[in-house]
Order: structure tokens, then C-alpha cells, then sequence
């Protein structure tokens, strides 16, 4: 492997340019194709045709001008002497950011279709800064990306470490030198055949939902248009003629569309075990490849329904720590894992086993209030049917409100089950889920903060709501009696006040 | 039935019965001036209304005007139950530091209690706005990296109080990091 000299301010591989020019092309041509539309289907007379050739061959120069300028302008470099590193940017103005080793977070890798083809890699440094959340470099060679990226990382670590030696851990120390990538201690490979299979056992319904806003938006778009829209209008004859085989098509596409999509995100799903990170790589469109380090993960959540739970398909996500309050989005999805990788997952994040001392259970009357509430649309439904609408015969209202209280029972009740926290010594474990089974794992010294909330109408019983605030998202527990759970909360700040171990 | 039956807390290494209780601890209250400011917000929001209302009623036909009482009604009944509700949340709300961590305890028809070590408030701050200048009270802010669920901001603190607050809890998370 060459050596790389990251200390100079150094500009991307040279065809990054034509990543550059391509990505101004497309804004281009993404903003100007109603006027492309325009033409192709106005007539229009030689003067104008040549006037808008001459536009468009000054527009194409200008946005190569423009990318040659945005190419020569964007420099990096890491600057040893202030722990920093530095971008800088801008083709008018210029663009300075710097980025302290303690801020970074991760440094994962990005490609899409293009900058596969000329081979090339997106690195992007992610921050724990409220503002630039993330920079991104987007065309490095393989080997010059791996490069920085191990540097950044290493530096990340140290400064960690430094902040660490304090506190009494001497196994930070080590870390400094692994930053050479070996092979692999493990690793998982989740074929296309998994992908599928858990494509198809995955929920459609969400697929059928994304079609038919789909459909809407299109008719929405066409409507000015009056020749389509009385075609579009055509379905609903089709509606009236076969409903059944209506919804047949639907769920189909509705499945179809959820294995494509389940297959183009997650293609070539790879995990990597080496000696302090998890690599996990993945997608066919935009694949990314995400370097996970244990003591960067704050929550950790495996889930499995019945049915993929019997082909073997476990899902766990990866909650990192983010800045903002969308803490969805800085969530890791690995998909289709048997559960001996997922165990050996948790083994590597959390090298203790979890061993769980006691458990927590909801009130009896959240089952009660769950299904009260489930009541209140029968009864809304129900009296204006029979008020209002003399159509309605009572035997019918009879059998399907039988149903649905049956439904209504027996989901509660399975919620309800399910529903419990596990506290070990160093963990809390809650599960829940009907069907989506879930299981979420928090690490006490990653709590942040504790809340407990009480509405009036739950005083007389003394039952509480809790709510375990962590930097990857909030676990809530509801309804358990106050004066119990009192000494648990006392026990989980007692354990954070008195860890010196850092949450991040 | 018992979620947690006792004995089975002696599994930890700590006597959890010996721990200190947050429940147990004596809040102080926060400043009845930050009640008149509450009542000042709840009083402007209902002038508007209530305005909005009569030049309805003034300007609509007559058919219209049933409606427009009723809409009043049920306003000036908001009002009243707002009111209400802002003089129970100054009373029920309360903030203490101990030795490792914050406890703030605010609300009224849903009470949240809160409780952030010092460990880990990322930074803290004192702000004011004009009203709180005219009064002459502040708000403590506290920041953590769990999101705006787990932040906390203590209204109606006399200033010197929220500097001195902010000073300790200062003090605290630089002593920790």
C-alpha cells in the first residue's frame, strides 16, 4: 500500500471531475426539463432552435467552468499540529471547515452507480456537532480512502484515549496501533436468496401504500391534462367490474415492490469482524460501508416476526449517537442475520454476557386501558349507525363489533404479554411487539437521563410512565406501580453518577 | 402480582434500600412571578380571540351570531381552564440539585419528574427573555446528548439564583469531564 501524506492540503482523484461535472449535469437537467418538454413538443422555428443550442452549449461550459473551478477549490487535509481536519471549499467564496479528531463520530464510505463505474469512493466524516453534521468527499480511490479513513479514525481513538486515561482504562491504549486493516475475525454474507426470501415475508402493506400514493400523485400531476386524466379515470369502471381482482394486482406489486426494494438496499450485505470495528456493507444503488466501533453504540434492537423468526431472518439495529432529534436517521439496519451472527454482534458490542436479574411488568391496567380505548370508536361508530342510519341492521352491528371485540381483546393481550423490562447489572432489556417482535438493549452507563411521568388520573393507583433518555432514542415503559419502581431508578442513577466509564 | 418483589434486589452489589431517593427530596419552588408571566401569555392569546370574535359578530349576518357566542363560550371556558392550569403547574413545578444531579418536577394534569446527572449535561445555560427582564426572573437550560426529552429548562429563577445554579452545575461537569 503506497503511503499517503495526508498532512498537505491534497485535491480528490482527478476523476473525481467528471463526478463533479456529471452531478452539475444532472441539477441541469433536472431543472430545465420542462423546457426540454416544451420544445419536444412545440413547433418551433429555426431562430429559436438555434438560440437555445447556443443557451445550452453556454450552460454546458459554464457548469464545466464551474467544476473545474469546484475541483481545483476543494482541498483537505489533516492538520497534525491542531487536531484537526481541515476541508476547504467553494468556487466564489471560500469555504473553510474544520473538524476537531474528538468531534468525529465515524468515517463510513459512500458510492453510487457513477462512482462505481469510475471507481471511486465518497468518504464521509460524520460529526457529533449540532451544525455540518457531516462532510463528504466524494471521490477518493479505494486505497486512498482507506487511508485517510483509518487515519481519521485512529485519531478519533487517540483522542478518546487521551480523554480516557483519566478514568483508569488501560485497554484504550492498545487500540493506537490497530489500525491496520487484517483479515477479518469473522464475517457474514447474506446471499440474495435471504434478501428475497425476506422481501417476501416482510409487510406489504406498505408497499401497497407507496403504490397507491403513487398513483395519486401521478393523477394529480396529469389532471391539467384532460385527455389522460378521463384515461385515468377509466380504473374506476375496472373498480366496479372486479374489486377482488383489484386487490389481488395490488398485494402482488404491493409484494413485488417490497422484495425490489428490500433487495436494492440491502444488496451484497457484508459484515466484517476485525479486531475493534464491525464493517458492514451494503446496497446496490447506494452502497455504504460503515465502520462500527463498540464503545460508539448507544442502543441496540433486534427484531423478528413468527414467520421470519422460523426462516431464520433476525434484524438488528444500530443506534449511534446523534445530535439531533431525528434519531431515526442515524440508525444502522443489518438485515436476514441467523441468530448466531446476531449473538455474535452482541458478543463483540457488549463483551459481558447479559444476564438478567430481575424483570419488570406493566399494571393489569394497561390492558384494561388499551382495550377501553379500543372501545371508543365501536361505541362512536356504533351509535351513530343506529341513530343515524336505519340501513344498518342490528344482527350485522352485532357480528362485527363480536369481531372486532374479539380482535381487540386478543391484541391487547398478546401486547400486554409481551410487554416487560429485563434489568440486569448492566443492562436494560425491554420487550414488546404483537407480531414484529422487538428487543431493545440499552447499557446503563449510557443512560442520560430518567424521567417519570404521572397524569392526575393515575395518582389514586400510583402508576407511573418511565422514560430512559439515551443519545441513540428514549425507551419508555408505561403504567408500573410507583412505589416499586422508585428503588430501580434510585439503583440506575446510583450506577451513572458513579461510572467513570464515558457514554461516547 | 408484585412487578418486583424486594429480596430480589440484593442480587447487586449495593444495599439498593440505603441508596438516596430522588422522591424523597425537598424541591424548591419556582417564582410565583413566572406565574404572572404565564397569566400575561394566557390573557394576550384570549384578547386576540376574543377580538377575532366581536368583529365576527359585528361584521356576519345574523345567522351567524349563535354560532359566534357558542365559539365564545367555549373559549372564555379554555381561558378560565388555562388559568387554572397555569396556577397549579407554578405550584405542582419545583427544581433541587443534589451532590450528582439535577431534578426538575413540572406539570400539573400530567406531572413529569426528570432527573439528569451531572455526568452528563453536555452544557448549561441562562436565558431571559423581555418579559423575564421586566420580572426579573431567568430560565436555567440544561443540555444532554438524549434529545429534547431528556433537556431541561427551569423557568422562573431569580437571577442571581439561575447564575449561581448555573455556576454549580458548571463547576460540576467540568469537575466530571
Amino acid at each position: 500500500m503506497p503511503n499517503y501524506n495526508f498532512t498537505e492540503p491534497q485535491r480528490q482523484s482527478i476523476v473525481g471531475l467528471v463526478l463533479i461535472f456529471a452531478t452539475s449535469l444532472y441539477h441541469i437537467a433536472r431543472n430545465l426539463w420542462v423546457v426540454v418538454f416544451y420544445f419536444a413538443f412545440k413547433e418551433v422555428d429555426q431562430r429559436t432552435m438555434l438560440l437555445a443550442g447556443a443557451g445550452l452549449i453556454l450552460v454546458l461550459i459554464l457548469s464545466l467552468g464551474y467544476s473545474i473551478k469546484y475541483f481545483l477549490n476543494f482541498k483537505f487535509h489533516i492538520d497534525e499540529k491542531n487536531e484537526e481536519f481541515v476541508l476547504q471549499k467553494g468556487v466564489f467564496s471560500t469555504d473553510v471547515i474544520n473538524i476537531p479528531f474528538q468531534k468525529i463520530q465515524q468515517v463510513n464510505f459512500r458510492r453510487n452507480i457513477l462512482q462505481r463505474v469510475i471507481g471511486v469512493y465518497s468518504v464521509v466524516v460524520e460529526t457529533a456537532g449540532s451544525q455540518d453534521k457531516e462532510v463528504e468527499i466524494k471521490a477518493l480511490s479505494e486505497e486512498r480512502a482507506n487511508a485517510l479513513a483509518d487515519l481519521l479514525m485512529a485519531h478519533a481513538e487517540e483522542e478518546r484515549a487521551a480523554v480516557q486515561e483519566e478514568d483508569l482504562t488501560p485497554e484504550m491504549g492498545e487500540e493506537k496501533t490497530s489500525t491496520s486493516k487484517v483479515l477479518p475475525e469473522w464475517e457474514h454474507e447474506v446471499s440474495l436468496l435471504t434478501l428475497i426470501k425476506l422481501g417476501l415475508t416482510s409487510n406489504y402493506l406498505r408497499g401497497v401504500g407507496i403504490i397507491i400514493a403513487f398513483y395519486f400523485t401521478l393523477r394529480e400531476q396529469f389532471m391539467f391534462n384532460d385527455e389522460l386524466s378521463a384515461q385515468l379515470q377509466e380504473p374506476q369502471i375496472y373498480w366496479a367490474q372486479g374489486k377482488f381482482m383489484l386487490i389481488i394486482f395490488l398485494l402482488v406489486v404491493g409484494m413485488l415492490f417490497t422484495v425490489g426494494e428490500t433487495v436494492i438496499k440491502y444488496f451484497g450485505l457484508h459484515l466484517q469482524k476485525f479486531r475493534d470495528t464491525l464493517q458492514v456493507e451494503m446496497g446496490l444503488r447506494n452502497n455504504t460501508k460503515v465502520n462500527l466501533r463498540a464503545s460508539r453504540i448507544q442502543l441496540l434492537q433486534v427484531l423478528t416476526n413468527p414467520i421470519q423468526k422460523a426462516m431464520r431472518l433476525y434484524q438488528v439495529k444500530i443506534s449511534l449517537a446523534s445530535s439531533e432529534n431525528d434519531l431515526e436517521k442515524n440508525q444502522i439496519k443489518i438485515v436476514g442475520l441467523p441468530p448466531e451472527v446476531v449473538s455474535q454482534v452482541k458478543e463483540y458490542f457488549y463483551k459481558n454476557r447479559i444476564q438478567e436479574e430481575f424483570t419488570v411488568l406493566p399494571s393489569k391496567y394497561l390492558l384494561l386501558k388499551k382495550i377501553s380505548r379500543g372501545l371508543f370508536p365501536l361505541i362512536i361508530v356504533g351509535g351513530f349507525l343506529l341513530y343515524y342510519v336505519e340501513m344498518v341492521t342490528v344482527y350485522w352491528f352485532l357480528l362485527i363489533s363480536a369481531a372486532y371485540l374479539l380482535l381487540l381483546v386478543f391484541y391487547n393481550f398478546l401486547y400486554y404479554r409481551n410487554l416487560k423490562l429485563g434489568v440486569s447489572e448492566e443492562f436494560l432489556i425491554r420487550y414488546s411487539g404483537v407480531w414484529m417482535k422487538k428487543e431493545q438493549y440499552l447499557e446503563i452507563f449510557r443512560l442520560q437521563a430518567i424521567s417519570v411521568s404521572q397524569p392526575v388520573w393515575y395518582k389514586r393507583r400510583g402508576l407511573v410512565y418511565l422514560t430512559f433518555h439515551s443519545a441513540g432514542g428514549d425507551i419508555q415503559f408505561p403504567m408500573v406501580k410507583k412505589d416499586k419502581i422508585e428503588a430501580l431508578n434510585n439503583y440506575l442513577l446510583y450506577k451513572i453518577e458513579s461510572t467513570e466509564k464515558h457514554w461516547m | 402480582m408484585d412487578p418486583i418483589s424486594t429480596p430480589q434486589f440484593s442480587n447487586f452489589e449495593v444495599d439498593v434500600a440505603a441508596l438516596p431517593r430522588y422522591e424523597e427530596v425537598e424541591l424548591h419552588p419556582i417564582s410565583k412571578k413566572y406565574l404572572v408571566k404565564l397569566q400575561i401569555g394566557t390573557t394576550i392569546s384570549f384578547l386576540i380571540f376574543a377580538v377575532g370574535l366581536i368583529v365576527a359578530y359585528k361584521f356576519s349576518s345574523p345567522e351567524f351570531h349563535n354560532y359566534i357566542i357558542w365559539a365564545g363560550v367555549f373559549i372564555l371556558l379554555i381561558f378560565g381552564w388555562t388559568v387554572f392550569n397555569n396556577l397549579m403547574y407554578v405550584k405542582k413545578s419545583g427544581y433541587a440539585l443534589r451532590e450528582q444531579d439535577i431534578i426538575f418536577k413540572r406539570g400539573f394534569l400530567f406531572e413529569r419528574t426528570t432527573v439528569v446527572p451531572f455526568n452528563r449535561i453536555q452544557h448549561v445555560s441562562v436565558e431571559r427573555s423581555f418579559l423575564d427582564k421586566m420580572l426579573k426572573i431567568s430560565t436555567v437550560k440544561v443540555f444532554t446528548a438524549g434529545g429534547s426529552g431528556s433537556d431541561v429548562s427551569v423557568p422562573g429563577i431569580k437571577p442571581q439564583t439561575a447564575i449561581s445554579v448555573k455556576e454549580e452545575i458548571s463547576g460540576r461537569i467540568y469537575h466530571h469531564a
